[in-house]
Formats: structure tokens, sequence, C-alpha cells
């Protein structure tokens, strides 16, 4: 693997990992209190989404 | 090696999505919430390897903007499924489904723009009003 596809392949396995951190995160612990995830918190998961396209945008 | 990454990608998408429920969490069949939630991280993921490319100058600026056309789209979509989702349960997966194909596509196309432009072009057109949801 050269170099460019290693700053891809890490990359976006970072990001993924943060991802999956975060939904663990949101879900479990909804679980964790017996109950489903919130309107407000997919909300949230949204926004948050789009304030990270927003800093690409601006890249 | 350019179709190895985008079979990495896909694999580490599917894998990912896969890993939510098999880690115990709860199924997205019984919670619509935990799905929107999903495919909101995915977006945000791949926005964020979207960022580390232009930091390490591996997208153009014609790149770039085909990215954040696409995670707007795809978030679009997910509001779109999320707000079906209280009267047409089948409708929202739906739209949910193609939002997951963007974000999908948009993983080959950054990893291999050149070759995969058209299979996001295609993934966005899914998503264009009109189309069947």
């Amino acid at each position: 693997m050269n170099d460019d596809n290693a700053t891809i392949v890490l990359a976006a396995a970072r990001e993924l990992i943060l991802a999956g951190l975060e939904y663990q995160q949101t879900v479990l612990n909804a679980q964790k209190e017996g109950r489903k995830v919130s309107d407000e918190e997919a909300a949230k998961a949204i926004a948050d989404a789009r304030v990270t396209v927003g800093q690409l945008a601006k890249s | 090696m350019k179709r190895t990454l985008q079979i990495f990608f896909a694999a580490i998408t599917v894998a990912f999505l896969m890993g939510c429920s098999t880690l115990g969490l709860p199924s997205a069949a019984d919670d619509f919430n935990a799905k929107v939630v999903g495919a909101s991280t995915t977006v945000k993921a791949a926005a964020g390897t979207a960022i580390q490319l232009r930091v390490a100058g591996k997208l153009t600026d014609a790149q770039r903007d085909k990215a954040v056309q696409a995670c707007t789209k795809a978030l679009d979509a997910i509001e779109t499924a999320k707000k079906l989702s209280a009267v047409d349960l089948p409708a929202s997966e739906n739209r949910l489904a193609l939002a997951l194909a963007v974000i999908t596509a948009l993983q080959a196309f950054t990893s291999n723009p050149n070759s995969s432009q058209a299979a996001l072009d295609a993934a966005l057109a899914a998503l264009t009003p009109g189309a069947k949801t």
C-alpha cells in the first residue's frame, strides 16, 4: 500500500471508529436507561453531522 | 488497488452498521431513532474523512464540493425519513437506505474520485424529488 492509499484508509478508519463510539454512547445510554433513542438525540446527531459538513465546506 | 480500497470502504461501512447490532445495541427495527443516529454518524464520519483528505491535499475543491453536496443530500434524506417514520415506516426505511447508499458511494468517491463519480451521481439522483422512495 502506498502513502496515498494509507492516508485515505487511516483517515476513514479513524472517522468510522469515532462514529462508532458516538453511536454507542448515544444508543447505549438510552439502553441503560431502559428507553429508546429520543427524538432530541436523533435530531442532535443530524445537527452534529451538519456541523461537520459545514467544516468540510470551509476546508 | 483502487478496487481494493472501494471494497475496503464498503466493508467497513457494513461492519460498522452490523457491529452496532451485534454489540447488543437495540435493533434498528424496533428503534428508528437509533437507525437515524447510526446513519447520521456515518455521514459525519464520511465528512470527517473528507476533511482529513483535504488537509492532506488529496481532495480538490471540486471533489470537496461534491462531497459536501452528497453529505447534505444524505442528511436531508435522513431528516425526511425521520419525519416519515411516524406515518409511513416502509417509506422512511427506504429513504434511509437511499441515504446510506449515497454515503457508501461517497466513501468510494473519496478513495477514487475519477472512477467513482458516476456511482455517486447515480446514488444522488435516486434522492432527487420525484424519484421513487
